[in-house]
């Protein structure tokens, strides 16, 4: 029965992150904030979505897209924060409520997890240098699965719009020990750099 | 030689050997030097593992708020949560909030509570597999306590299941188990079960959880206006509902683990703030006051519920909790089902379940002291487990696991700790409202 007030730093507020970006050494942060995010798991769900599926390295373009995950199981991303129509209103599903059930037709079990990860974009010429301080990541080694172990906390990784900007959703309660992680590895890449140009 | 490679003893023994020879070292002559040849600070090989990104803590979306309430934060299941609120001599603060929630009403926060939801057309199946307890016959819109087995009939870890739908229910397990069960439905589902037919979704970190607990928690959920009837009859303990706090949905699971009745509220994680402060201010004017876990730990033990891991061990059975229904009646397989017929679980010599009272006006035991044997030996027969000093009650109380357990009910045993024997005495593990009244109210 201890206070450990001084062992661990305040959180910052999330609303700090999600209305700047914020740089670590020479890589870019952006937070970025999703309409919904939608994880769904059934035997066929692979062949049941009409959105891009997203694996490693693929590179996203769309607004809407699906992030495999393992054969059975997807999480559905919908970043168009507007009235439109989202993806999964195409299954009848509009997330309006945090929506959890099994779906007899569909054979799908469909929870919202949009509140369990923060997303954010890192961007930068040596983005996967500083990446690669926390994960074994290669372009040269493709995965189905844009699961990830980056400095030890399980997230999903992919790339956005080019190859240099790499999107990150880590569960929210690790958000601020991933970014910490970030600082440390991008100095240091930057410092690696300088000395070995 | 180890791990400093010899470093530091082998430096010695070459003086050492030197001086015997009165010779210098390099006269006397070196050992062969194994790499590292120059010390590096271990330091150099925890890589980006070092001080609070060695096991980072998991934060609460509720941190900075209960920062500013002067919470007391520390490491609970791997989470970084309020243990008490407020400056002061810490046991004034925590027995302050144990009475509160005693005698008026307390605010938790509950975020981390396992919510991992179970669906598919095998889902009943599967929870009557890795569950002890019989989960098939819960009906929808009710909630059962049980437990989860090792294969070796172990206790692996307690707490409830909502049955959301036909083939949806939602697992409510120990915060800091959550991890460890998640893995554990996950490795059974595709161990001998239809993995098309089953799924596991864990959405503990999708929603926060406010607790509202004690005599007033149903009028401050009344000023809640969560559009649900909150009477006994239509909602009473173990069940839950869906209602709106303003727009925003949240689930209301009738369950407790102070022994007052209780409300989970849970509720979007992103909204945390919004139910939090809806809480404290509907609950201000009943007195109703922000609680931490320490006083909510010294609450279970008053009602003799268990914490996995703290009042149990590696050995302990569910019929060592006085849950031996399930194990005799139960009929159809189950996780730790075959382990719990062996010789050693039907052994008389197990340890179980026991309250402990001291002599009036003595201190608490000390956790971990040993219950001692009555015949020569002077054995361990046992040893306290939790041990409090309860505000409410006004005399300290304890649990713990000995031989003999029920069988032992009004007897006096003697409790060693460093040295010091005092006498106990052996009573059942529910010391506060052992009828369930103010559970049930």
């Amino acid at each position: 029965m201890r206070n450990d007030n001084h062992k661990w730093p305040p959180v910052k507020p999330l609303h700090e992150f999600s209305t700047e970006a914020l740089e670590l050494g020479e890589v870019l942060l952006t937070p970025i904030e999703l309409k919904s995010q939608t994880l769904i798991s059934g035997p066929k769900v692979l062949a049941q979505m009409d959105a891009p599926l997203i694996g490693w390295p693929d590179i996203v373009v769309a607004n809407r897209y699906t992030l495999c995950l393992r054969r059975d199981r997807i999480v559905c991303v919908d970043t168009v924060v507007s009235s439109q129509p989202a993806l999964l209103d195409s299954l009848k599903y509009t997330i309006q409520e945090p929506f959890s059930g099994w779906d007899e037709t569909l054979e799908q079990a469909i929870s919202d997890v949009s509140d369990t990860y923060s997303v954010f974009d890192l961007s930068g010429a040596n983005i996967l240098d500083v990446l690669q301080h926390g994960a074994e990541l290669s372009t040269q080694t493709p995965s189905r699965s844009v699961l990830r172990l980056l400095f030890g906390f399980e997230v999903m990784l992919y790339r956005v719009n080019q190859p240099g900007c790499v999107r990150v959703h880590i569960p929210t309660p690790r958000l601020f020990s991933l970014i910490e992680h970030l600082q440390d590895a991008a100095l240091s890449s930057r410092r690696i750099k300088r000395l070995h140009p | 030689m180890a791990s400093d490679q010899g470093k530091s003893s082998n430096m010695v023994g070459l003086a050492a050997m030197a001086a015997i020879q009165g010779q210098s070292i390099p006269e006397t002559g070196t050992t062969t030097f194994r790499p590292p040849f120059v010390p590096i600070p271990i330091e150099t090989y925890h890589g980006h593992h070092a001080k609070t990104h060695w096991r980072p803590v998991k934060r609460l979306p509720l941190e900075l708020e209960h920062r500013s309430l002067q919470a007391a934060l520390g490491e609970y299941g791997g989470w970084l949560r309020p243990g008490w609120y407020g400056d002061g001599d810490v046991m004034s603060r925590v027995n302050h909030e144990a009475l509160t929630i005693r005698n008026r009403a307390g605010i938790f926060d509950g975020s981390p509570l396992g919510k991992i939801e179970v669906m598919g057309p095998d889902a009943e199946a599967f929870l009557d597999f890795v569950f002890y307890n019989t989960i098939s016959t819960l009906k929808v819109g009710n909630i059962r306590y049980g437990f989860m087995l090792t294969e070796g009939g172990i206790v692996m870890d307690d707490g409830v299941v909502a049955r959301i739908g036909p083939n949806q229910f939602l697992i409510s397990c120990s915060s800091s188990h959550v991890d460890s069960v998640r893995g554990h439905l996950e490795a059974w589902r595709q161990d001998g079960n239809n993995p098309d037919k089953l799924f596991i979704h864990d959405l503990t970190l999708n929603f926060a959880t406010v607790t509202v607990t004690g005599p007033e928690a149903r009028a401050v959920l009344s000023a809640l206006h969560l559009g649900i009837d909150l009477s006994t009859d239509a909602f009473p303990h173990m069940t839950f509902k869906a209602g709106r706090l303003g727009a925003e949905w949240v689930r209301i699971s009738r369950v407790s683990f102070t022994g007052e009745a209780s409300y989970e509220i849970s509720i979007r994680a992103r909204c945390a703030l919004t139910l939090w402060r809806a809480a404290i201010d509907a609950g201000s004017a009943l007195g109703a006051e922000p609680v931490g876990i320490e006083a909510i730990s010294i609450l279970r033990a008053e009602k003799g519920y268990v914490i996995i891991g703290k009042d149990t061990d590696g050995e302990t059975m569910p019929h060592d909790l006085g849950f031996d229904i399930p194990r005799t009646r139960k009929r159809v397989a189950f996780i730790g089902d075959r382990s719990l017929h062996t010789d050693k679980a039907n052994s008389s010599q197990r340890k179980s379940l026991v309250g402990l009272l001291a002599c009036a006006g003595e201190a608490a035991f000390e956790t971990g002291a040993h219950v001692i044997s009555s015949d020569e030996d002077k054995r361990s027969i046992g040893y306290v487990t939790s041990s409090y000093d309860s505000p409410y009650l006004g005399h300290p109380i304890a649990l713990a696991m000995m031989e003999g357990g029920a069988t032992l009910f009004g007897t006096t045993v003697q409790v060693w700790h460093r040295n010091e024997s005092r006498q106990a005495s052996v009573c059942s593990p529910c010391f506060y409202d052992p009828d369930g009244e103010r559970l049930y109210a």
